[in-house]
Protein backbone atom coordinates (compact mmCIF):
# COMPACT_ATOMS: atom_id res chain seq x y z
CA UNK A 1 0.00 0.00 0.00
CA UNK A 2 1.50 3.36 -0.98
CA UNK A 3 2.36 5.61 1.94
CA UNK A 4 2.33 8.94 0.14
CA UNK A 5 6.00 9.59 0.87
CA UNK A 6 8.26 12.10 -0.87
CA UNK A 7 10.22 9.22 -2.38
CA UNK A 8 7.10 7.78 -4.01
CA UNK A 9 6.17 11.24 -5.31
CA UNK A 10 9.62 11.74 -6.86
CA UNK A 11 9.65 8.28 -8.39
CA UNK A 12 6.21 8.86 -9.87
CA UNK A 13 6.71 12.34 -11.35
CA UNK A 14 10.16 11.58 -12.80
CA UNK A 15 8.63 8.88 -14.92
CA UNK A 16 5.74 11.06 -16.07
CA UNK A 17 7.32 14.45 -16.69
CA UNK A 18 7.91 14.05 -20.46
CA UNK A 19 4.30 12.95 -21.02
CA UNK A 20 2.89 15.73 -18.84
CA UNK A 21 5.00 18.34 -20.63
CA UNK A 22 3.90 17.02 -24.00
CA UNK A 23 0.20 17.13 -23.08
CA UNK A 24 0.59 20.64 -21.68
CA UNK A 25 2.36 21.76 -24.86
CA UNK A 26 -0.30 20.25 -27.14
CA UNK A 27 -3.10 21.85 -25.11
CA UNK A 28 -1.82 25.42 -25.41
CA UNK A 29 0.82 25.37 -28.12
CA UNK A 30 3.09 27.58 -26.02
CA UNK A 31 6.20 26.11 -24.42
CA UNK A 32 6.40 28.70 -21.64
CA UNK A 33 2.75 28.22 -20.75
CA UNK A 34 3.24 24.45 -20.90
CA UNK A 35 6.05 24.59 -18.34
CA UNK A 36 3.95 26.86 -16.09
CA UNK A 37 1.10 24.35 -16.29
CA UNK A 38 3.40 21.43 -15.48
CA UNK A 39 4.83 23.39 -12.54
CA UNK A 40 1.34 24.07 -11.19
CA UNK A 41 0.39 20.42 -11.71
CA UNK A 42 3.47 19.19 -9.82
CA UNK A 43 2.74 21.61 -6.98
CA UNK A 44 -0.93 20.64 -6.67
CA UNK A 45 -0.08 16.97 -6.92
CA UNK A 46 2.48 17.24 -4.13
CA UNK A 47 0.05 19.20 -1.95
CA UNK A 48 -2.52 16.41 -2.42
CA UNK A 49 -0.09 13.50 -2.69
CA UNK A 50 -1.27 11.54 0.35
CA UNK A 51 -4.78 11.39 -1.14
CA UNK A 52 -3.70 11.16 -4.77
CA UNK A 53 -1.82 7.88 -4.31
CA UNK A 54 -5.08 6.27 -3.23
CA UNK A 55 -6.78 7.07 -6.54
CA UNK A 56 -7.68 4.05 -8.66
CA UNK A 57 -6.12 5.66 -11.70
CA UNK A 58 -3.36 8.01 -10.64
CA UNK A 59 -2.39 8.95 -14.20
CA UNK A 60 -5.95 10.08 -14.94
CA UNK A 61 -6.00 11.98 -11.65
CA UNK A 62 -2.81 13.85 -12.58
CA UNK A 63 -4.07 14.60 -16.08
CA UNK A 64 -7.22 16.03 -14.51
CA UNK A 65 -5.07 18.41 -12.45
CA UNK A 66 -3.08 19.34 -15.54
CA UNK A 67 -6.10 20.02 -17.76
CA UNK A 68 -7.73 21.98 -14.95
CA UNK A 69 -4.58 24.13 -14.72
CA UNK A 70 -4.79 24.73 -18.47
CA UNK A 71 -8.47 25.72 -18.25
CA UNK A 72 -7.79 28.06 -15.32
CA UNK A 73 -4.97 29.65 -17.26
CA UNK A 74 -7.17 30.12 -20.32
CA UNK A 75 -9.99 31.63 -18.27
CA UNK A 76 -8.03 34.31 -16.54
CA UNK A 77 -4.96 34.81 -18.65
CA UNK A 78 -5.86 36.23 -22.01
CA UNK A 79 -4.17 39.55 -21.24
CA UNK A 80 -1.16 37.94 -19.61
CA UNK A 81 2.07 39.16 -21.15
CA UNK A 82 5.07 36.95 -20.79
CA UNK A 83 8.35 38.76 -20.43
CA UNK A 84 10.88 36.22 -21.54
CA UNK A 85 14.59 36.99 -21.55
CA UNK A 86 17.43 35.16 -23.23
CA UNK A 87 17.82 33.80 -26.73
CA UNK A 88 14.79 32.64 -28.69
CA UNK A 89 13.81 29.02 -28.41
CA UNK A 90 14.64 26.68 -31.26
CA UNK A 91 11.87 25.88 -33.70
CA UNK A 92 9.66 23.04 -32.50
CA UNK A 93 9.49 19.86 -34.48
CA UNK A 94 5.83 19.93 -35.46
CA UNK A 95 3.57 18.05 -37.79
CA UNK A 96 2.96 20.88 -40.26
CA UNK A 97 4.46 24.05 -41.62
CA UNK A 98 4.75 27.13 -39.43
CA UNK A 99 1.87 28.82 -41.30
CA UNK A 100 -0.42 25.82 -40.96
CA UNK A 101 0.41 25.43 -37.31
CA UNK A 102 -0.25 29.08 -36.50
CA UNK A 103 -3.47 29.12 -38.52
CA UNK A 104 -4.92 26.03 -36.87
CA UNK A 105 -3.75 27.13 -33.41
CA UNK A 106 -5.36 30.57 -33.88
CA UNK A 107 -8.59 28.89 -34.96
CA UNK A 108 -8.48 26.50 -32.02
CA UNK A 109 -8.08 29.42 -29.60
CA UNK A 110 -11.39 30.79 -30.86
CA UNK A 111 -13.15 27.80 -29.30
CA UNK A 112 -14.26 27.71 -25.67
CA UNK A 113 -11.40 26.33 -23.55
CA UNK A 114 -13.11 23.03 -22.76
CA UNK A 115 -13.78 22.35 -26.43
CA UNK A 116 -10.10 23.04 -27.09
CA UNK A 117 -9.16 20.56 -24.38
CA UNK A 118 -11.53 17.88 -25.72
CA UNK A 119 -10.19 18.14 -29.28
CA UNK A 120 -6.55 18.12 -28.22
CA UNK A 121 -7.00 15.23 -25.80
CA UNK A 122 -8.96 13.15 -28.31
CA UNK A 123 -7.09 13.84 -31.54
CA UNK A 124 -3.57 14.86 -30.54
CA UNK A 125 -3.17 12.91 -27.31
CA UNK A 126 -5.18 9.99 -28.72
CA UNK A 127 -7.31 9.57 -25.61
CA UNK A 128 -10.60 7.68 -25.84
CA UNK A 129 -13.98 9.32 -25.26
CA UNK A 130 -14.19 7.55 -21.90
CA UNK A 131 -10.71 8.68 -20.85
CA UNK A 132 -11.43 12.29 -21.79
CA UNK A 133 -14.71 12.10 -19.85
CA UNK A 134 -12.82 10.80 -16.82
CA UNK A 135 -10.19 13.54 -17.07
CA UNK A 136 -12.77 16.31 -17.43
CA UNK A 137 -15.19 14.85 -14.91
CA UNK A 138 -18.15 14.76 -17.27
CA UNK A 139 -20.16 12.21 -19.22
CA UNK A 140 -18.97 10.48 -22.37
CA UNK A 141 -21.97 12.01 -24.10
CA UNK A 142 -20.85 15.48 -23.16
CA UNK A 143 -17.41 14.76 -24.59
CA UNK A 144 -19.02 13.61 -27.84
CA UNK A 145 -21.17 16.74 -27.98
CA UNK A 146 -18.20 18.99 -27.30
CA UNK A 147 -16.24 17.16 -29.98
CA UNK A 148 -18.97 17.75 -32.55
CA UNK A 149 -19.40 21.40 -31.57
CA UNK A 150 -15.65 21.99 -31.52
CA UNK A 151 -14.92 20.33 -34.87
CA UNK A 152 -17.79 22.11 -36.56
CA UNK A 153 -16.67 25.44 -35.18
CA UNK A 154 -13.04 24.78 -36.05
CA UNK A 155 -13.93 23.98 -39.66
CA UNK A 156 -16.15 27.04 -39.77
CA UNK A 157 -13.37 29.33 -38.53
CA UNK A 158 -10.75 27.78 -40.81
CA UNK A 159 -13.02 27.92 -43.81
CA UNK A 160 -14.57 31.33 -43.39
CA UNK A 161 -12.02 33.69 -41.95
CA UNK A 162 -11.00 36.17 -44.62
CA UNK A 163 -7.32 37.02 -44.82
CA UNK A 164 -6.23 33.84 -43.10
CA UNK A 165 -5.07 31.11 -45.43
CA UNK A 166 -6.80 27.78 -45.22
CA UNK A 167 -4.21 25.35 -43.96
CA UNK A 168 -2.85 22.91 -46.49
CA UNK A 169 -4.00 20.01 -44.42
CA UNK A 170 -7.57 21.31 -44.37
CA UNK A 171 -7.57 21.73 -48.14
CA UNK A 172 -6.39 18.16 -48.54
CA UNK A 173 -9.17 17.04 -46.29
CA UNK A 174 -12.00 17.90 -48.59
CA UNK A 175 -10.18 18.19 -51.87
CA UNK A 176 -11.41 21.72 -52.39
CA UNK A 177 -10.84 25.16 -51.02
CA UNK A 178 -14.00 26.55 -49.48
CA UNK A 179 -12.82 30.13 -49.86
CA UNK B 1 -11.88 5.69 -43.85
CA UNK B 2 -11.84 5.63 -40.10
CA UNK B 3 -14.26 8.21 -38.70
CA UNK B 4 -11.49 9.75 -36.65
CA UNK B 5 -9.08 10.24 -39.55
CA UNK B 6 -10.66 13.49 -40.61
CA UNK B 7 -10.40 15.43 -37.33
CA UNK B 8 -6.94 14.01 -36.73
CA UNK B 9 -5.77 15.38 -40.06
CA UNK B 10 -7.43 18.71 -39.37
CA UNK B 11 -5.45 19.05 -36.15
CA UNK B 12 -2.30 17.43 -37.53
CA UNK B 13 -0.38 20.75 -37.92
CA UNK B 14 -0.50 21.08 -34.13
CA UNK B 15 1.12 17.73 -33.49
CA UNK B 16 4.61 18.29 -32.16
CA UNK B 17 6.99 17.63 -29.36
CA UNK B 18 8.03 20.01 -26.57
CA UNK B 19 11.31 21.78 -27.20
CA UNK B 20 13.90 23.73 -25.24
CA UNK B 21 15.06 23.07 -21.71
CA UNK B 22 12.24 22.40 -19.24
CA UNK B 23 11.51 25.39 -17.03
CA UNK B 24 9.67 23.51 -14.30
CA UNK B 25 11.37 22.67 -11.04
CA UNK B 26 10.32 19.63 -9.00
CA UNK B 27 12.05 20.87 -5.83
CA UNK B 28 10.18 24.17 -6.05
CA UNK B 29 6.91 22.27 -6.64
CA UNK B 30 7.51 20.26 -3.46
CA UNK B 31 8.35 23.38 -1.45
CA UNK B 32 5.26 25.23 -2.73
CA UNK B 33 3.12 22.13 -2.30
CA UNK B 34 4.30 21.77 1.30
CA UNK B 35 3.28 25.39 1.93
CA UNK B 36 -0.17 24.71 0.47
CA UNK B 37 -0.56 21.67 2.72
CA UNK B 38 0.10 23.84 5.75
CA UNK B 39 -2.28 26.51 4.55
CA UNK B 40 -4.98 23.94 4.00
CA UNK B 41 -4.58 22.54 7.47
CA UNK B 42 -5.19 26.00 8.82
CA UNK B 43 -8.18 26.70 6.64
CA UNK B 44 -11.29 24.66 7.35
CA UNK B 45 -12.94 25.88 4.16
CA UNK B 46 -10.04 24.82 1.98
CA UNK B 47 -9.82 21.42 3.65
CA UNK B 48 -13.50 20.68 3.10
CA UNK B 49 -13.39 21.60 -0.55
CA UNK B 50 -10.22 19.61 -1.16
CA UNK B 51 -11.72 16.40 0.18
CA UNK B 52 -14.28 16.44 -2.60
CA UNK B 53 -11.52 16.08 -5.19
CA UNK B 54 -11.54 12.32 -4.86
CA UNK B 55 -14.85 10.58 -5.24
CA UNK B 56 -15.90 7.59 -3.19
CA UNK B 57 -14.95 5.26 -5.99
CA UNK B 58 -11.45 6.63 -6.10
CA UNK B 59 -12.02 8.31 -9.43
CA UNK B 60 -11.48 11.95 -10.03
CA UNK B 61 -13.84 14.88 -10.06
CA UNK B 62 -13.27 18.25 -11.64
CA UNK B 63 -14.81 21.41 -10.27
CA UNK B 64 -16.16 22.62 -13.53
CA UNK B 65 -18.01 20.29 -15.81
CA UNK B 66 -18.22 21.12 -19.48
CA UNK B 67 -20.59 24.00 -19.24
CA UNK B 68 -19.78 26.10 -22.28
CA UNK B 69 -22.86 27.32 -23.99
CA UNK B 70 -21.24 28.23 -27.29
CA UNK B 71 -22.60 25.90 -29.88
CA UNK B 72 -21.21 25.04 -33.25
CA UNK B 73 -23.05 21.90 -34.14
CA UNK B 74 -23.57 20.31 -37.50
CA UNK B 75 -26.92 21.03 -39.08
CA UNK B 76 -29.45 18.26 -39.37
CA UNK B 77 -31.48 19.04 -42.46
CA UNK B 78 -34.55 17.07 -41.49
CA UNK B 79 -37.78 18.34 -40.04
CA UNK B 80 -40.53 17.37 -37.69
CA UNK B 81 -42.99 19.82 -39.19
CA UNK B 82 -42.62 22.92 -41.33
CA UNK B 83 -42.13 26.27 -39.68
CA UNK B 84 -45.49 27.96 -39.36
CA UNK B 85 -45.69 31.53 -40.61
CA UNK B 86 -47.60 32.78 -37.61
CA UNK B 87 -47.39 36.51 -37.63
CA UNK B 88 -47.40 39.06 -40.42
CA UNK B 89 -43.84 40.29 -40.64
CA UNK B 90 -41.65 42.84 -42.25
CA UNK B 91 -37.93 43.25 -42.20
CA UNK B 92 -36.74 45.23 -39.21
CA UNK B 93 -34.47 48.24 -39.31
CA UNK B 94 -31.74 47.68 -36.72
CA UNK B 95 -28.72 49.55 -35.41
CA UNK B 96 -25.79 48.26 -33.38
CA UNK B 97 -24.05 50.18 -30.61
CA UNK B 98 -21.11 49.22 -28.44
CA UNK B 99 -21.71 49.13 -24.71
CA UNK B 100 -19.37 51.19 -22.52
CA UNK B 101 -16.80 49.19 -20.55
CA UNK B 102 -14.95 51.81 -18.50
CA UNK B 103 -12.11 51.62 -21.01
CA UNK B 104 -11.59 47.92 -20.41
CA UNK B 105 -10.94 46.38 -23.81
CA UNK B 106 -12.30 42.89 -23.23
CA UNK B 107 -15.89 42.60 -22.04
CA UNK B 108 -19.03 40.68 -22.90
CA UNK B 109 -22.78 40.42 -22.28
CA UNK B 110 -24.16 37.38 -20.45
CA UNK B 111 -27.88 38.20 -20.08
CA UNK B 112 -30.60 40.82 -20.23
CA UNK B 113 -34.02 41.66 -18.80
CA UNK B 114 -37.30 41.18 -20.70
CA UNK B 115 -37.50 44.86 -21.73
CA UNK B 116 -33.94 45.19 -23.03
CA UNK B 117 -33.24 48.09 -20.63
CA UNK B 118 -30.99 46.11 -18.32
CA UNK B 119 -28.04 44.06 -19.54
CA UNK B 120 -25.45 42.17 -17.53
CA UNK B 121 -21.98 40.99 -18.41
CA UNK B 122 -18.34 40.74 -17.44
CA UNK B 123 -15.30 42.96 -17.93
CA UNK B 124 -11.69 41.73 -17.97
CA UNK B 125 -9.48 44.54 -16.64
CA UNK B 126 -5.81 43.83 -17.42
CA UNK B 127 -4.01 42.56 -14.36
CA UNK B 128 -7.15 42.57 -12.22
CA UNK B 129 -9.86 40.07 -11.44
CA UNK B 130 -12.61 39.59 -13.98
CA UNK B 131 -15.79 41.19 -12.63
CA UNK B 132 -19.49 41.34 -13.33
CA UNK B 133 -21.14 44.54 -14.60
CA UNK B 134 -24.65 45.80 -15.34
CA UNK B 135 -25.81 48.31 -17.94
CA UNK B 136 -29.09 50.26 -17.83
CA UNK B 137 -30.22 52.02 -20.99
CA UNK B 138 -26.77 51.48 -22.42
CA UNK B 139 -24.92 53.06 -19.49
CA UNK B 140 -22.65 51.25 -17.06
CA UNK B 141 -24.10 51.15 -13.54
CA UNK B 142 -22.16 51.25 -10.34
CA UNK B 143 -22.57 47.78 -8.88
CA UNK B 144 -20.58 45.43 -6.70
CA UNK B 145 -18.73 42.60 -8.38
CA UNK B 146 -20.28 39.20 -7.76
CA UNK B 147 -18.15 37.23 -5.26
CA UNK B 148 -16.25 34.19 -6.50
CA UNK B 149 -14.54 33.27 -9.75
CA UNK B 150 -16.13 32.63 -13.15
CA UNK B 151 -19.02 34.81 -11.96
CA UNK B 152 -21.92 35.09 -14.39
CA UNK B 153 -25.15 37.06 -14.07
CA UNK B 154 -27.50 34.61 -15.76
CA UNK B 155 -30.73 36.62 -15.84
CA UNK B 156 -32.34 39.93 -14.87
CA UNK B 157 -35.96 40.92 -14.35
CA UNK B 158 -37.58 44.19 -15.43
CA UNK B 159 -36.67 45.83 -12.09
CA UNK B 160 -33.01 45.14 -12.75
CA UNK B 161 -32.80 42.43 -10.09
CA UNK B 162 -30.29 39.86 -11.30
CA UNK B 163 -29.33 36.30 -10.41
CA UNK B 164 -26.17 34.40 -11.13
CA UNK B 165 -23.62 31.85 -10.11
CA UNK B 166 -19.91 31.70 -9.41
CA UNK B 167 -17.32 29.32 -7.99
CA UNK B 168 -16.69 30.21 -4.35
CA UNK B 169 -14.31 27.36 -3.58
CA UNK B 170 -12.35 24.71 -5.40
CA UNK B 171 -15.44 22.65 -6.08
CA UNK B 172 -18.28 24.73 -4.70
CA UNK B 173 -20.68 27.08 -6.42
CA UNK B 174 -22.51 30.01 -4.92
CA UNK B 175 -25.73 31.58 -6.18
CA UNK B 176 -26.33 35.30 -5.76
CA UNK B 177 -29.03 37.92 -6.14
CA UNK B 178 -28.11 41.41 -7.32
CA UNK B 179 -30.41 44.13 -6.03
CA UNK B 180 -29.71 47.85 -5.75
CA UNK B 181 -26.12 47.27 -6.79
CA UNK B 182 -25.36 44.72 -4.05
CA UNK B 183 -25.07 40.94 -4.10
CA UNK B 184 -26.54 38.65 -1.47
CA UNK B 185 -26.05 34.89 -1.39
CA UNK B 186 -28.93 32.50 -1.93
CA UNK B 187 -29.40 29.60 0.47
CA UNK B 188 -28.72 26.08 -0.70
CA UNK B 189 -26.12 23.35 -1.07
CA UNK B 190 -23.80 24.22 -3.97
CA UNK B 191 -26.56 26.42 -5.39
CA UNK B 192 -26.72 27.76 -8.94
CA UNK B 193 -29.29 30.37 -9.97
CA UNK B 194 -30.25 30.65 -13.60
CA UNK B 195 -33.46 32.65 -13.98
CA UNK B 196 -35.68 35.18 -12.18
CA UNK B 197 -39.12 36.51 -13.13
CA UNK B 198 -40.76 39.85 -12.32
CA UNK B 199 -42.45 38.39 -9.24
CA UNK B 200 -38.99 37.62 -7.85
CA UNK B 201 -39.26 33.85 -8.23
CA UNK B 202 -35.81 32.35 -8.84
CA UNK B 203 -34.97 28.93 -10.21
CA UNK B 204 -31.76 26.95 -10.48
CA UNK B 205 -30.22 23.85 -9.00
CA UNK B 206 -28.21 22.50 -6.12
CA UNK B 207 -26.16 19.46 -5.11
CA UNK B 208 -23.06 17.82 -6.59
CA UNK B 209 -21.87 18.43 -10.13
CA UNK B 210 -23.34 15.21 -11.47
CA UNK B 211 -26.15 14.91 -8.91
CA UNK B 212 -27.99 18.17 -9.37
CA UNK B 213 -31.54 18.67 -8.20
CA UNK B 214 -33.86 21.46 -9.41
CA UNK B 215 -34.50 24.31 -7.01
CA UNK B 216 -36.98 27.15 -6.72
CA UNK B 217 -36.67 30.13 -4.42
CA UNK B 218 -40.07 31.86 -3.92
CA UNK B 219 -38.26 35.16 -3.31
CA UNK B 220 -34.63 36.32 -3.04
CA UNK B 221 -34.48 35.78 0.75
CA UNK B 222 -36.51 32.56 0.79
CA UNK B 223 -35.24 29.07 1.52
CA UNK B 224 -34.92 26.90 -1.59
CA UNK B 225 -37.51 24.23 -2.29
CA UNK B 226 -36.71 21.16 -4.35
CA UNK B 227 -38.88 20.77 -7.41
CA UNK B 228 -40.24 17.24 -7.79
CA UNK B 229 -38.50 14.84 -10.15
CA UNK B 230 -40.54 12.39 -12.21
CA UNK B 231 -40.37 8.71 -11.26
CA UNK B 232 -37.06 7.11 -12.24
CA UNK B 233 -35.26 10.41 -12.62
CA UNK B 234 -32.60 11.21 -10.07
CA UNK B 235 -31.17 14.45 -11.37
CA UNK B 236 -32.53 17.74 -12.65
CA UNK B 237 -31.92 21.43 -13.19
CA UNK B 238 -34.42 24.27 -13.41
CA UNK B 239 -33.24 26.67 -16.10
CA UNK B 240 -35.96 29.21 -16.90
CA UNK B 241 -38.99 30.64 -15.12
CA UNK B 242 -41.59 32.62 -17.03
CA UNK B 243 -43.97 35.31 -15.78
CA UNK B 244 -46.71 32.74 -15.08
CA UNK B 245 -44.38 30.73 -12.86
CA UNK B 246 -43.85 27.96 -15.39
CA UNK B 247 -40.40 26.44 -14.96
CA UNK B 248 -38.41 24.84 -17.76
CA UNK B 249 -35.41 22.64 -17.12
CA UNK B 250 -34.01 19.18 -17.56
CA UNK B 251 -34.27 15.85 -15.78
CA UNK B 252 -31.97 12.85 -16.08
CA UNK B 253 -31.70 9.20 -15.10
CA UNK B 254 -28.63 8.01 -13.21
CA UNK B 255 -27.17 6.54 -16.40
CA UNK B 256 -27.31 9.91 -18.14
CA UNK B 257 -24.51 11.25 -15.90
CA UNK B 258 -25.90 14.75 -15.79
CA UNK B 259 -27.15 14.98 -19.37
CA UNK B 260 -30.79 15.80 -18.90
CA UNK B 261 -33.68 16.26 -21.30
CA UNK B 262 -36.46 18.85 -21.25
CA UNK B 263 -39.00 18.95 -18.44
CA UNK B 264 -41.74 21.42 -17.46
CA UNK B 265 -42.85 22.24 -13.95
CA UNK B 266 -46.27 23.78 -14.55
CA UNK B 267 -47.76 26.52 -12.33
CA UNK B 268 -50.50 24.11 -11.14
CA UNK B 269 -47.86 21.94 -9.48
CA UNK B 270 -47.86 19.18 -12.07
CA UNK B 271 -44.91 18.25 -14.21
CA UNK B 272 -44.39 17.05 -17.74
CA UNK B 273 -41.29 15.55 -19.28
CA UNK B 274 -41.10 16.61 -22.90
CA UNK B 275 -41.31 13.70 -25.36
CA UNK B 276 -38.14 13.00 -27.31
CA UNK B 277 -38.53 14.39 -30.82
CA UNK B 278 -38.18 12.15 -33.85
CA UNK B 279 -36.73 13.59 -37.01
CA UNK B 280 -36.74 11.62 -40.27
CA UNK B 281 -37.35 8.43 -38.35
CA UNK B 282 -34.43 9.07 -36.02
CA UNK B 283 -35.22 9.59 -32.38
CA UNK B 284 -33.32 12.19 -30.41
CA UNK B 285 -31.56 11.05 -27.24
CA UNK B 286 -32.43 14.33 -25.54
CA UNK B 287 -33.94 17.76 -26.06
CA UNK B 288 -32.13 20.59 -24.37
CA UNK B 289 -34.28 23.70 -23.71
CA UNK B 290 -32.72 27.09 -24.39
CA UNK B 291 -35.49 29.67 -24.28
CA UNK B 292 -39.19 30.07 -23.57
CA UNK B 293 -41.64 32.23 -25.50
CA UNK B 294 -45.42 32.44 -25.34
CA UNK B 295 -46.38 28.80 -24.84
CA UNK B 296 -43.31 27.61 -26.70
CA UNK B 297 -39.95 26.19 -25.69
CA UNK B 298 -37.04 26.49 -28.12
CA UNK B 299 -34.12 24.13 -27.84
CA UNK B 300 -31.71 21.72 -29.41
CA UNK B 301 -32.46 18.06 -30.13
CA UNK B 302 -29.40 15.83 -29.87
CA UNK B 303 -28.92 12.70 -31.98
CA UNK B 304 -26.18 10.21 -31.14
CA UNK B 305 -24.93 7.50 -33.49
CA UNK B 306 -22.27 6.15 -31.17
CA UNK B 307 -19.14 8.10 -32.06
CA UNK B 308 -20.61 11.40 -33.21
CA UNK B 309 -23.58 13.60 -32.54
CA UNK B 310 -25.81 15.77 -34.71
CA UNK B 311 -28.23 18.46 -33.69
CA UNK B 312 -31.45 20.13 -34.76
CA UNK B 313 -33.16 23.26 -33.45
CA UNK B 314 -36.82 22.75 -32.67
CA UNK B 315 -39.65 24.42 -30.82
CA UNK B 316 -41.98 22.53 -28.53
CA UNK B 317 -45.56 23.76 -28.32
CA UNK B 318 -46.74 23.28 -24.74
CA UNK B 319 -50.46 23.27 -25.61
CA UNK B 320 -50.29 20.75 -28.45
CA UNK B 321 -47.36 18.67 -27.14
CA UNK B 322 -45.78 18.83 -30.58
CA UNK B 323 -42.40 19.79 -31.98
CA UNK B 324 -41.80 21.99 -34.97
CA UNK B 325 -38.69 22.71 -36.91
CA UNK B 326 -37.12 26.02 -35.94
CA UNK B 327 -34.39 26.20 -38.56
CA UNK B 328 -32.43 28.65 -36.42
CA UNK B 329 -28.71 29.18 -36.63
CA UNK B 330 -26.89 27.08 -34.07
CA UNK B 331 -23.81 29.24 -33.63
CA UNK B 332 -24.98 30.73 -30.33
CA UNK B 333 -27.93 30.81 -27.97
CA UNK B 334 -31.40 30.50 -29.46
CA UNK B 335 -33.64 33.14 -27.92
CA UNK B 336 -37.38 33.71 -28.32
CA UNK B 337 -39.40 36.90 -28.02
CA UNK B 338 -42.95 36.85 -26.64
CA UNK B 339 -44.45 36.64 -30.12
CA UNK B 340 -42.21 33.84 -31.30
CA UNK B 341 -39.50 35.82 -33.12
CA UNK B 342 -36.16 34.01 -32.93
CA UNK B 343 -32.74 35.53 -32.29
CA UNK B 344 -29.87 33.23 -33.26
CA UNK B 345 -26.51 33.16 -35.01
CA UNK B 346 -25.99 31.45 -38.32
CA UNK B 347 -22.32 31.16 -39.13
CA UNK B 348 -21.02 34.53 -38.04
CA UNK B 349 -24.23 36.54 -38.59
CA UNK B 350 -26.75 37.22 -35.85
CA UNK B 351 -30.28 37.52 -37.14
CA UNK B 352 -33.88 37.88 -36.01
CA UNK B 353 -36.40 35.71 -37.74
CA UNK B 354 -40.05 36.59 -37.44
CA UNK B 355 -42.40 34.38 -39.42
CA UNK B 356 -40.83 34.04 -42.84
CA UNK B 357 -38.85 37.26 -42.64
CA UNK B 358 -35.24 37.26 -41.49
CA UNK B 359 -33.43 40.45 -40.52
CA UNK B 360 -29.65 40.25 -40.40
CA UNK B 361 -28.36 42.39 -37.57
CA UNK B 362 -25.60 44.90 -38.40
CA UNK B 363 -22.10 43.78 -37.41
CA UNK B 364 -18.50 44.86 -37.75
CA UNK B 365 -16.94 43.08 -40.70
CA UNK B 366 -14.50 40.32 -39.85
CA UNK B 367 -15.91 39.64 -36.41
CA UNK B 368 -18.08 36.84 -35.15
CA UNK B 369 -20.94 37.30 -32.70
CA UNK B 370 -22.64 35.60 -29.80
CA UNK B 371 -26.16 36.60 -28.72
CA UNK B 372 -27.20 36.50 -25.07
CA UNK B 373 -30.30 38.70 -24.63
CA UNK B 374 -33.53 39.28 -26.54
CA UNK B 375 -36.35 41.49 -25.29
CA UNK B 376 -39.91 40.20 -25.07
CA UNK B 377 -41.02 42.66 -27.77
CA UNK B 378 -38.33 41.37 -30.13
CA UNK B 379 -36.93 44.84 -30.69
CA UNK B 380 -33.83 44.79 -28.51
CA UNK B 381 -30.99 42.28 -28.54
CA UNK B 382 -27.53 42.09 -27.04
CA UNK B 383 -24.41 39.98 -27.20
CA UNK B 384 -20.75 40.35 -27.96
CA UNK B 385 -18.26 40.16 -30.79
CA UNK B 386 -15.39 37.71 -30.97
CA UNK B 387 -12.19 38.67 -32.76
CA UNK B 388 -8.47 38.05 -32.75
CA UNK B 389 -6.11 40.52 -31.16
CA UNK B 390 -2.41 39.79 -30.74
CA UNK B 391 -3.10 36.07 -31.09
CA UNK B 392 -5.64 36.21 -28.27
CA UNK B 393 -9.41 36.31 -28.36
CA UNK B 394 -10.98 39.72 -27.86
CA UNK B 395 -14.63 40.40 -26.98
CA UNK B 396 -16.68 43.58 -27.23
CA UNK B 397 -20.20 43.91 -25.80
CA UNK B 398 -22.87 45.27 -28.12
CA UNK B 399 -26.59 45.82 -28.28
CA UNK B 400 -28.91 46.05 -31.23
CA UNK B 401 -32.11 48.07 -31.35
CA UNK B 402 -34.71 47.54 -34.03
CA UNK B 403 -37.77 49.34 -35.31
Amino acid sequence: MPSGSDGEYLAYVRGRLPALRRTAYLLGGDMHQADDIVQETLTKLYAQWARAVRADNLDAYVHTILVRAFLDDRRRGWWKVRLVGGPPDPEPAAGGSYEDRETVRAALRRLPPRQQAVLVLRYLCDQSVQDVARILGCSAGTVKSQTSHGLHRLREVLGERPGIPTPVIARHRSGEVTR
Amino acid sequence: MNKDDDPQRLLEPLRGEPYGLPAYDVDRAMADGRRRRRLRRWSVTAAVSAVTLVTAGGGTAVATALRDDDRGPEPLPSVVAPVPATQPSRELSCTMSKLPTGRVKKALVTSGDPTGRYLAGRVYPPGEEVRTVVWRDGKLLSTEAMPGSDATIEDLNTSGVGVGTSYVGEDRTGAFVLRDGKFTALDGENPAASSINNAGVIVGSGGGELERYPLRWAAPGAAPEKLPLPRGMTEGRAMLVDEDGMVVGTVAEPSDRGEGSGHLWLPDGTGRTLPLPEVNGKKAILFSPESIGAGTVAGVAVFDDGETRTFATLTYDIATNRYERLDAGQGSSILLSADGAVLSVNGRSPSIRSGKVTTDLPIDAGREYQVRAFSRDGRSAAGYSVYSVANKVGNEPVRWRCR
